[in-house]
């Protein structure tokens, strides 16, 4: 049982790496031939619903898989388009639009107005907050400046910051709560299966491991690292 | 690749068959795609999507080329104002326009279709983003409240 547990895991793991490759293959090659890539995510989609596995992966994976699945078949055969068309007929909303649409609307939206609509619901918030719609603004922003060097910085400043919240945590209450033994151990960290976005939700804030705690950080000046201005003259 | 070649036809749900034109074939890479791997004489369905939204995509496809390849007369800025004049269309006819744009894989017409929901969402609140674009909130109570204060912090960081 628990051998198969840990296959589960590592499966699930390089599962939601793939995924996030693909889409940002998907990304820089925007178009076909996706046939490769509609084959590995239709499959994966197909195996976890067919498997008792579907309580681990609970919603994001599948979610993120199942409309990309569709709309790169959609680009190949006329039978899915008349479907997706069916379904924006009577109210056009905008959850209904291909992915890949969204995801050009959102990457066209200042940061202040990414948050506004990361209120309206859980679905877009997911998405508002994702590592990958932040790292471009971020590679934009600040990819000059920022390198190996200032990165260790931030993930120290995370660990560090961490670390007071625990002791606070500690001296209100005095028993250890299985959430920060996994703050402080990262591999328990995988057992939380829920997805991201929806667990800092519960826990009232924002990841502060994510691309958008950094650039918030960064803009703001909360968090600082030391650089060096070279003069080429 | 002339127009005289041409044999990819597009119907339409009302069952009217439009001829891809050289000016749409040089714009859509979905219709280039099934040139070049050899389906050069079929007829794409697009299915609900009315006769005049796809004139529409045809009007827009030949100013571009014909623009871009020195055949009608018209400056950057007058092209601008064209493609500004020519998405001043209701929703529907919006998201069809995106739609379609997407499926033909028309690159600058989704460009300038997705710019203009960017520009709708811009300075709105997420309940008139809601009512705008038709999003049931799905929100619990807390939820929403975490949500909020998240924004609140966010906003603050940003001194928006």
């Amino acid at each position: 049982m628990l051998l198969l547990l840990i296959s589960c895991f590592s499966f699930i793991l390089l599962s939601k790496s793939l995924s996030s490759k693909h889409q940002h293959h998907h990304r820089e090659r925007r178009f076909f031939p996706p046939w490769d890539e509609a084959f590995t995510t239709t499959f994966m989609t197909s195996w976890f619903q067919k498997g008792t596995l579907q309580i681990f992966t609970s919603t994001t994976p599948l979610k993120k898989l199942k409309p990309k699945a569709k709309n790169l078949v959609w680009s190949s055969s006329t039978e899915n388009q008349k479907e997706d068309h069916n379904k924006t007929a009577p109210s056009p909303s905008l959850l209904d639009l291909p992915e890949l649409v969204l995801d050009c609307i959102l990457d066209r939206l200042q940061p202040a107005e990414l948050c506004a609509m990361s209120g309206v619901c859980s679905s877009l918030r997911e998405r508002c907050v994702s590592d990958h719609v932040w790292e471009k603004r971020m590679k934009e922003k600040w990819g000059k400046v920022i390198g190996d060097a200032a990165y260790r910085e931030w993930q120290w400043y995370i660990a560090l910051k961490n670390r007071s919240s625990l002791l606070n945590n500690q001296r209100n209450q005095s028993n250890l709560s299985f959430e920060s033994v996994a703050k402080i151990w990262p591999f328990l960290s995988w057992f939380n299966i829920k997805p991201r976005a929806e667990k800092e939700l519960k826990n009232g804030g924002l990841a502060v491991d994510s691309i958008m705690a950094w650039y918030l950080a960064l803009e703001t000046g909360r968090f600082s690292f030391p650089a060096q201005v070279y003069n080429r003259e | 690749m002339g127009s005289t070649s041409t044999k990819i036809k597009l119907r339409t749900s009302n069952q009217k068959v439009f001829k891809v034109e050289e000016a749409v074939e040089v714009q859509s890479l979905m219709i280039k795609y099934f040139y070049e791997n050899g389906c050069p004489s079929c007829v794409i369905l697009v299915h609900s999507v009315s006769s005049n939204i796809l004139s529409k995509i045809l009007d827009y496809c030949k100013k571009h080329v014909n623009s871009a390849a020195g055949k009608e007369d018209i400056s950057l800025e007058e092209l601008y104002e064209w493609d500004a004049n020519f998405v001043k269309v209701d929703q529907n006819t919006l998201f069809d326009l995106i739609l379609v744009a997407n499926c033909l894989k028309i690159e600058s017409l989704l460009d300038l279709t997705c710019q203009t929901i960017a520009n709708m969402i811009k300075g709105k609140r997420p309940e008139e983003i809601r009512t705008t674009f038709n999003i049931k909130n799905n929100y619990t109570p807390e939820a929403e409240e975490a949500v909020r204060r998240e924004k609140k912090w966010a906003f603050n960081m940003l001194g928006v």
